[in-house]
């Protein structure tokens, strides 16, 4: 495995063409003859009950072709992990971004023109807005058997007698904020009636498995009645699986009802309001910690907001239970983390998926437990790091390679962290106008779905007779660089140029569900299947190869376009990939094969929250250096390093790439991004009130790439799109304390939060008074 | 005069008459126009509010010289009329002639500029208005250039990373296609266009007198320079804006003169030029447009278009305000001038009377004994309407006691107002810490500030105080 051809370069990303001339074609890019365009009505209370629905005055607007409400659904109207996702309202609201009905016109002026002239009747009830409150006994209940979408635990050792063992505690809580996606490509479907009597449908679908499942059930048509086609995506960061399914499934039920063509597409107003966002928590920490800075207890409670509906908050809370004590030596642990439904936007999957809330907590707690111990964050952090075959909160034993400490001094050193550190929290620096801070903040991270689901992925590589390859996978490009990552697996694996392979969108007849690009499972679960199939079709060859040249099968290799006798000590050529090519097709062997890739067993309790969560793990650390204005609380980021060890690089440009973006992101969720409601509302509804980071804010930014191979993933490679993520915030905030000697407890680290130490905006109802029957 | 428009899209001669036409009006954004061509997608919405950079294009002109200029603009926000007389080009006019790409999106594919790509037809082209513009590369330029084009998947880093590389190679000088867009940019109608459809009219006159005419004969018609407040009302809230005269052909509103004891600045002058015109001799000015929202909107909002806007959180007025600007107001029947202290009556209120037309603003060169500032509080640095916003001047007497002081500020209530009762306590006393320290305690209480999504009001006022203090600590160095 010394040496390879491709795997590690920083090849061009294969996509990259289409994307600089502007050729790439995303879904509003699609269009047909005599297509209609969608609308939606909006539910107008946060928590009603419907009782009737007047389409009347829409239906007569000229130029209106349907209008449809939950009635005109053939099939079903429900979907999700736990099926309370309503396409169209029916009974009730739960949120102000519900659909009561949807309607297709002519153009888009006309369809949204018709939609408010559709009149709802509702009788309002009362709405909790806070997850907490909505867990109490008499508060409203949003779905029948109560608001707890679920509870999961950990229980390790005895936390009693852990906090007897305590020289002293620290007990602290945090908050942190919802906030969006933000993919800067709105969600958009087009879908259209074929001639067999099914509907194609082209989209933006992160997780188009399930897209394809929920829209042929709300069509009442079998799976292979429907078709999806994935367009070029324009970002999802887990955000376009329920929220881009439900634009696509309304435009499908238009197109089966008017027969024609349906474009759907969401506005930046539509997309923000409608689309689930990043769980809220409020998180409880109690560590019962050593004078020589261990820590002998932790308990833990965490309260997610789940929204109006459940999503994957079971599983975004899952992982939250599973790493909320950190990568950090505990012997007693007890920790509860509840998702509860509120009349919020429902919360699902985001980048990162339930550990940049409790990383932000954990990270936090641990640089106050070095200012007690007094050492510095670093050296508290090494004190306490697993390594190699440490046993976790879950009770797991950690077989691979536990780089925890590497990266941690290697960010470290790449930022001379201990010597700023020490610098910055001097008197001199903190009164200053503009004092400056360090910070440092590191994680581990299960990887790919772990215990929380069925993980396999499919591939599918086919050497066509010229000689020129087509890889699909059931994984997507979302942006992140699948595509290239992938193509450059298959032309390792058959020793050709990256040129001569192309990557097919996959579509819901090519290749065998995959599950969802998540969990950070593109490359080890979808490179993996990738290798797998490239790795067959080899086999083809070679068997070929060797009736033909009469050779061993055993030592042929393939490298720079050619294949060779690797035969002991010499090497000689025996033809060119495109020879043995058209030897394989002229002895009618078809170079066609598939490959699976199922991931090693992990198992789970849902009682005492112990087993062998994911199957392996990695490691990363931040740092961020910040200068504070100390009149307003503005904070600039100076510089920041990441260093993750992703197993294998394989390719050093995109994993970089991953790093630099996920800075970005997740030092925007520590400083200024906030999606905010009150009362429901959304209030912050486009990019002039939702803050993400420009080309001004982001830092000057290091990313450090450590290699430790993994024998699970293609050539060692694990992954790195949520670590790059989820522990920036913390690093940012510990920076702040750093400059300010004040500790931010609540995200995000604004203005506010920095000078005052508090927010002062929010004159959010506890629970609106309940209103009599409402007219409208 | 006119009824149709003739501009040049990617190479291309285009005419759009709007009595036969039926898709498009002149309300009609460039960006929507561009995305019902076949062939010319790879402009992008990502807000359709200014605020995101995806749907960026290149606005080509000939200027005075006959050479050209080139400015990358938001089209969600342009109307259609706007391009007559230039030239529009999109990421499609980029090709090379044997389909090679273009230095900046050679850069961009080479640093892995590229993720998801929805926002890269944008960086590419407000990387080529730099690259054609010839801009030296420094990374303060390359991130006030690209400020207003978001990125959610790439941290930037590869994207500066980019120009940095096309900056650094010198673009070769004019090519074969910019002395073809220049020989069709000199051939084009310049004369004013009057649309009169069913349900509007547009004018877009081309001199001085005709906009006073016009202004005139329809004293309810809209009036636009850059449009960036006007197109809102258009996309966001489907409005048909019945009667508009689009004053952005005026050449005479974009003048800017110098006298030994002043400078008058035209209406018509954008943030950025304004930016520029005021660097030397009005600093906090200068500093104040380049805080303001992002290149795109920097290089069609104007100063007058500010100023008419009338927004409490408006950035021109405190700063103008502080030099003791004066405003020019023009009609047929001639001039008037009025204080800027008192031109705003009230929310969104000036006062224009009959002139209706703002024609200059007057800024007297401040002496060496003038202090003035500005602050701007906003979430996120730049690209950032003002959560709170001050300007102060301050002027000493040798004594260092403070002969007179003027405390603007912007978000503190329905319009920019001054903090009078502070104002008259500082009045004649020592310029030290105490007399600040004191007048905060009046500060805090002098407005009663509204809270929204972008602050609280406590916040705000606490805010407010402390940048007097910051005023005060920043001269004392
Ligand atoms: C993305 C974005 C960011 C922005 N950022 C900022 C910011 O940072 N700071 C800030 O202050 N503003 C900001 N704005 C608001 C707005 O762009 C500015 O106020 C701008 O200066 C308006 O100039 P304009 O030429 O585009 O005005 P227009 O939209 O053309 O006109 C605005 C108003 O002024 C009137 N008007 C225009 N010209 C005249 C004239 N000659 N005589 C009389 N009345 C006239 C018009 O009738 C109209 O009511 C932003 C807007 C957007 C969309
Ligand atoms: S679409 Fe976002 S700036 Fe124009
Ligand atoms: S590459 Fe995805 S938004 Fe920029």
């Amino acid at each position: 495995m010394s040496s390879f051809n491709i795997i590690g370069k920083r090849e061009p990303r294969v996509d990259a063409l289409g994307k600089v001339t502007g050729a790439a074609k995303y879904a509003d890019d699609y269009n047909l003859p005599h297509q209609l365009h969608g609308a939606v009505k909006y539910a107008e209370y946060p928590h009603a009950e419907i009782l009737s629905i007047d389409t009347s005055e829409a239906e007569k607007v000229p130029g209106v072709e349907a209008v449809l409400t939950y009635k005109d659904v053939p099939g079903a109207n429900h979907f999700g992990l736990i099926p309370n996702i309503r396409i169209l309202a029916d009974d009730h609201t739960r949120y102000l971004g519900d659909v009561v009905a949807v309607v297709a016109a002519v153009d888009r002026r006309t369809a949204q023109k018709a939609a408010d002239l559709i009149k709802v009747k509702y009788r309002e009830l009362l709405a909790v807005f806070d997850p907490e409150e909505a867990l109490e006994e008499n508060a409203p209940v949003i779905h029948e058997g109560g608001n707890e979408i679920v509870h999961h635990k950990v229980r390790k050792g005895d936390v009693a007698a852990g906090f007897e063992e305590a020289d002293f505690i620290i007990e602290k809580t945090f908050k942190t904020q919802p906030i969006e996606h933000a993919y800067l490509e709105p969600e958009a479907a087009l879908v259209y009636p074929d001639e067999h009597d099914g509907f194609t449908v082209i989209g933006c679908m992160q997780n188009f498995y399930t897209s394809h499942k929920v829209i042929a059930a709300a069509l009442g048509l079998p799976l292979n009645k429907v078709q999806i086609i994935q367009s070029t995506m324009g970002g999802s960061f887990g955000g376009k699986d329920e929220a881009a399914t439900l634009v696509a499934v309304r435009a499908a039920l238009l197109a089966q009802k008017t027969g024609r063509p349906v474009k759907m597409l969401s506005t930046r107003e539509d997309s923000i309001r409608q689309s689930y966002k990043r769980h809220a928590y409020k998180l409880y920490y109690k560590w019962g910690c050593k004078k020589d800075g261990t820590i002998a207890a932790m308990e833990i409670k965490a309260v997610a907001d789940g929204g109006a509906y459940a999503s994957m908050s079971p599983f975004v809370t899952w992982r939250s239970v599973v790493q909320a004590t950190g990568p950090y030596y505990c012997p007693n642990v007890k920790t509860d983390v509840y998702a509860a439904y509120t009349n919020n936007n429902f919360t699902g999957a985001m980048r990162g998926f339930g550990s940049p809330q409790v990383n932000f907590a954990i990270e936090s707690m641990m640089d106050e437990l070095a200012e007690r111990v007094g050492v510095s964050p670093l050296q508290i952090r090494l004190r306490n790091a697993f390594e190699d075959g440490a046993e976790t909160a879950t009770g797991q034993k950690l077989t691979h390679r536990v780089s925890l400490k590497e990266v941690l001094i290697k960010a470290a050193e790449a930022s001379d962290f201990e010597r700023k550190w020490r610098e910055y929290r001097s008197e001199a620096n903190r009164t200053k106008t503009f004092p400056k801070g360090i910070g440092l903040s590191c994680a581990y991270r299960g990887v790919s779905l772990g215990a929380e689901g069925v993980d396999a992925a499919s591939a599918v590589v086919y050497v066509q007779p010229d000689g020129s390859v087509t890889v699909s996978a059931g994984i997507i490009d979302m942006g992140q660089g699948a595509r290239t990552v992938m193509a450059q697996i298959v032309a390792e694996v058959l020793g050709i140029p990256l040129q001569r392979i192309h990557f097919l969108e996959p579509d819901s007849g090519r290749v065998a569900d995959s599950g969802p690009t998540v969990a950070s499972r593109g490359t080890i679960m979808g490179g993996g299947a990738a290798k797998i199939a490239a790795e067959n079709v080899r086999e083809i060859m070679k068997h070929t190869a060797a009736v033909v040249y009469s050779v061993s099968p055993a030592h042929l290799g393939f490298r720079d376009g050619k294949v060779w006798d690797d035969n002991g000590k010499s090497s000689r050529p025996l033809c060119t990939f495109e020879e043995l090519t058209a030897a394989c097709y002229a002895r009618g062997k078809p170079l066609f094969a598939s490959g699976v890739r199922h991931v090693a067993e992990t198992n789970w309790d849902e009682e005492t929250g112990q087993g062998n969560a994911y199957f392996t793990f990695v490691y990363g650390a931040n740092v961020a250096e910040v200068q504070v204005d100390s009149a307003t609380g503005q904070t600039e980021l100076l510089n920041f390093v990441s260093v993750h060890d992703v197993g294998r690089a394989i390719n050093k440009a995109t994993v970089e790439g991953q790093i630099y973006g996920g800075v970005a992101m997740g030092a925007g969720y520590g400083m200024m991004e906030e999606f905010i409601q009150e009362n429901g509302e959304a209030k912050t509804i486009n990019f002039d009130e939702y803050y993400i980071l420009t080309a001004m804010d982001v830092p000057k930014m290091k990313a450090v790439i450590v290699e430790n191979p993994d024998e699970h993933g293609p050539f060692g490679a694990k992954s790195v799109g949520e670590p790059a993520v989820e522990m920036a915030a913390p690093a940012v905030t510990n920076a702040i304390y750093n400059a300010t000697g004040r500790r931010v407890q609540n995200l995000p680290a604004n203005l506010e939060e920095v000078r005052l130490g508090q927010k002062l905006r929010r004159n959010v109802q506890r629970a609106s008074v309940a209103c009599k029957i409402e007219p409208k | 005069m006119r009824e149709s428009i003739s501009f040049v899209l990617n190479g291309k001669i285009t005419v759009i008459d709007f009595l036969s036409e039926t898709r498009f009006t002149p309300t009609t954004t460039v960006l929507n126009y561009l995305r019902s061509l076949p062939g010319h997608r790879g402009v992008k919405e990502g807000c359709a509010e200014g605020d995101c950079g995806a749907c960026t294009v290149v606005l080509a002109e000939l200027n005075g010289d006959g050479r050209l200029t080139y400015r990358a603009v938001n089209s969600c926000l342009i109307f259609l009329p706007k391009l007559h007389g230039k030239a529009l080009l999109t990421v499609e006019y980029l090709k090379g002639q044997n389909g090679q790409l273009h230095p900046v999106q050679q850069a961009l594919v080479e640093t892995h500029g590229s993720q998801c790509g929805f926002c890269t037809p944008g960086f590419v082209m407000s990387l080529y208005a730099l690259y054609q513009e010839k801009t030296e590369y420094s990374r303060e330029n390359a991130e006030e250039a690209l400020a207003g084009n978001l990125c959610r998947c790439t941290g930037y880093q590869p994207i500066l990373k980019a120009a940095e590389k096309v900056l650094k190679e010198k673009p070769a000088a004019d090519s074969e296609k910019e002395q073809k867009l220049i020989r069709l940019l000199k051939n084009l109608p310049k004369e004013s266009v009057a649309v009169q459809t069913e349900k509007q009219y547009y004018h877009l006159p081309a001199t001085l007198d005709e906009l006073l005419h016009l202004r005139q004969t329809y004293p309810q018609a809209l009036l636009l320079n850059g449009a960036t407040d006007a197109a809102l009302r258009v996309t966001k809230k489907f409005e048909t804006l019945p009667a508009v005269i689009d004053t952005s052909a005026v050449a005479e509103l974009g003048f800017f003169t110098k006298t030994e004891r002043s400078f008058i600045i035209g209406s018509g002058v954008t943030i950025q030029r304004l930016k520029d015109i005021s660097r030397d001799h009005f600093p906090a000015l200068s500093r104040m447009c380049r805080v303001f929202g992002s290149r795109q909107i920097r290089q069609i909002a104007t100063l007058g278009g500010n100023l008419g806007t009338a927004s409490p959180i408006g950035d021109m007025l405190p700063v103008l305000m502080a030099y003791d600007g004066t405003v020019i107001l023009k009609s047929l029947n001639g001039e008037r001038r009025v204080s800027l202290d008192e031109f705003v009556l009230g929310y969104r209120q000036i006062d224009l009377k009959e002139e209706k037309i703002i024609y200059a603003v007057e800024l007297p060169i401040p002496g060496a004994n003038v202090h003035i500032r500005t602050y701007k509080i906003s979430k996120r640095r730049e690209v950032d309407i003002s959560t709170v916003s001050a300007a102060f001047r301050l002027e000493l007497n040798n004594k260092e006691t403070i002969e007179r002081i003027k405390l603007v500020y912007g978000g503190m209530a329905e319009t920019t107002k001054r903090a009078y009762k502070t104002e008259a306590f500082l009045q004649g006393k020592a310029w030290n810490g105490e007399t600040v320290l004191a007048a905060q305690k009046i500060l805090v209480d002098e407005f009663t500030p509204i809270s929204d999504a972008r602050s609280g009001a406590d916040f705000r006022r606490i805010a407010a105080a402390n940048l007097l203090l910051k005023f005060w600590q920043e001269l004392s160095k």
